[in-house]
């Protein structure tokens, strides 16, 4: 019963959001035109995503393994039990 | 883990080479095709799960693989900003393509260090 | 019909099913899973963003008529990799739970933490 109730709810909310007349996302084409006119004159790269996650935006990257450095702690110290490595 | 199917472990035996030249090669064209480091890197992982699940080794060091992931992160921290923040301006396009090339080695050898801690902590949790 | 299978559709209703998963089951397991479904329902939202059909990988000698824009994609490898380590620590932390609860389930988990 709680699921056919959660279900019907779950389909309500995707009908409504979907039935609103929804106006088109305006997305900014500034940062995408920058980028893509000038990466191979900024950083040397073939490929633009690397270009951006290495060079543009390297605090994301830094941050981000920096997350994976801290997940993997986590999980030596968390499945750590009485002892046993 | 109980026995292991000789099948299973020759042809993987086989196929562990190729699996380790394509994890390389998504690193080192990291930045001419699709790829990167991440994607090499969880590739590379890969191996040390086949060497787990064909000859039932427990004995990879995972205080040492920590202890690189940490030093690599280290390393990744001064070559990044060093370069990008001080030297951006100076440098050719050459110089520049072969700092991306150090950049996903070293993310690539960090992230496999990483994802294979984890698997081998996930396969201690299971064996006891 | 086109309104209604493009990119956003499609990821909200991903999204959904997930919030479903975290509403309906008490499973600890089907509420990890939940949380990566609704995760590659963000991935798929940021990436079909900016998208037109025919527009082609941004590598090599593009222009910006020709190319899909990078900046999502750089974003969402981020996620991929947050994604990763949040599925990982959340599984660690279920099995040191079970070993000392000895149940999936959130509900019995919580009675009998209040029994000790």
């Amino acid at each position: 019963m709680r699921r056919i109730v959660t279900a019907a709810f779950i389909i309500g909310i995707f009908l409504l959001i979907i039935s609103v007349n929804v106006i088109p996302l305006e997305t900014s084409t500034d940062l995408f035109h920058y980028y893509i006119n000038n990466f191979k004159a900024d950083t040397g790269a073939e490929n633009s995503v690397t270009a951006i996650y290495l060079n543009y935006r390297l605090f994301d990257t830094f941050f981000e393994t920096l997350l994976l450095l801290v997940s993997v702690i986590g999980i030596i110290y968390f499945s750590r039990h009485e002892g046993d490595y | 883990m109980g026995k292991h199917s000789e099948l299973f472990a020759q042809t993987m035996g086989l196929v562990y080479p190729i699996i380790i030249l394509y994890g390389l090669y998504i690193i080192y064209n990291g930045h001419l095709t699709p790829g990167g480091g991440f994607q090499g890197g969880a590739i590379l992982a890969g191996v040390f799960t086949i060497q787990y699940l064909t000859t039932d080794t427990k004995n990879v060091s995972l205080d040492i693989l920590n202890r690189i992931e940490k030093t690599i992160y280290l390393l990744l921290l001064l070559t990044g900003i060093l370069i990008v923040f001080y030297m951006n301006q100076e440098l050719t396009l050459i110089q520049k393509s072969y700092y991306l090339l150090l950049m996903n080695t070293l993310i690539g050898v960090k992230v496999s260090c990483g994802l294979t801690v984890i698997f081998y902590r996930f396969v201690l949790f299971e064996s006891r | 019909m086109e309104r209604f299978f493009n990119g956003e559709s499609i990821s909200i209703l991903i999204f959904l099913i997930g919030v479903y998963g975290l509403l309906a089951r008490r499973n600890i397991i089907k509420t990890v899973i939940s949380l990566a479904i609704m995760q590659s329902a963000i991935i798929l939202f940021f990436l079909t963003i900016n998208y037109e059909d025919g527009r082609i990988p941004p590598i090599g000698d593009v222009t910006i008529h020709t190319a899909v824009d990078p900046v999502p994609q750089a974003l969402m490898i981020t996620a991929i990799v947050i994604g990763v380590a949040v599925t990982a620590v959340s599984l660690t932390m279920f099995i040191s739970l079970y070993h000392h609860y000895g149940t999936t389930n959130w509900l019995k988990v919580i009675n009998k933490r209040r029994e000790d």
